[in-house]
């Protein structure tokens, strides 16, 4: 079933961020409407919202500053940055629950980067270390 | 360098730390630049706060096998990369 709700959705061009109903509002605020997202160019600065089964199309400057802030998280820049964001916290949360991934998971560890040492934040939780104890004498 | 690249470069079950015991910061940066060594380093200041310092010996190098709940699995250059085959 979730299959052929997949495959309609593909075949009709909508993307899963058009199932997000919302009630947007106008610039000046006087006016609000129900409505699904369809598309937001941003480079256009136009956004495209079904109405039931009807395409309205308007630039972005006519919504109010909180839907601009919600279409602007809507981006595939911003999308990628929380699911960045996302990833570092599971991370973080999962070397937590680590003895020694606790210790160092952030704030610890430098990495060698151009000419110095650079703070490192682990980037991903592994299940044992090496460590090497040396110096260079 | 051989083995981490063979065996710890691209393995995500394993970190590879570098714990520096060089006390004077630019001398551990000195040898991580001339040697360009890719790993993250615990310099001399964080060694307490690591949580590392523990399992330290009182010679150099030396490796050591540990897995996330501080358990030391293997010691010693030859028996922690070849226990890393097991893993």
């Amino acid at each position: 079933m979730k299959k052929t709700i997949c495959i309609i959705l593909a075949a009709s061009g909508l993307s899963l961020i058009a199932l997000q109903a919302r009630t947007w509002t106008s610039a000046d605020g006087s006016k609000t409407f129900e409505g699904n997202l369809k598309s937001y160019d941003k480079a256009a600065g136009v956004v495209k919202v079904l109405k039931g089964i009807r395409e309205v199309s308007f630039k972005v400057e006519m919504l109010s500053e909180a839907d601009r802030e919600w279409l602007q998280s809507q981006t595939p820049e911003a999308k990628a940055n929380k699911d960045a964001a996302d990833m570092e916290q599971a991370v973080l949360e999962e070397l937590e629950n680590q003895v020694i991934g606790s210790k160092i998971k952030k704030g610890v560890l430098s990495v060698l980067e151009d000419d110095g040492f650079v703070d490192h934040t682990m980037t991903y939780a592994p299940e044992y270390y090496v460590v090497y104890y040396s110096a260079s004498w | 360098m051989e083995s981490f690249n063979n065996k710890i470069a691209d393995n995500d079950k394993v970190e590879f730390v570098h714990f520096s015991l060089d006390r004077s910061p630019e001398a551990a940066l000195a040898w991580a630049k001339k040697e360009n060594f890719p790993w993250p380093h615990v310099l001399a200041d964080k060694h307490v706060e690591s949580g590392l310092q523990k399992y330290a010996k009182r010679f150099v190098p030396y490796y050591m096998l540990i897995d996330k709940d501080g358990k030391i699995l293997a010691e010693g250059s030859q028996a922690v990369f070849d226990k890393i085959d097991d893993l």
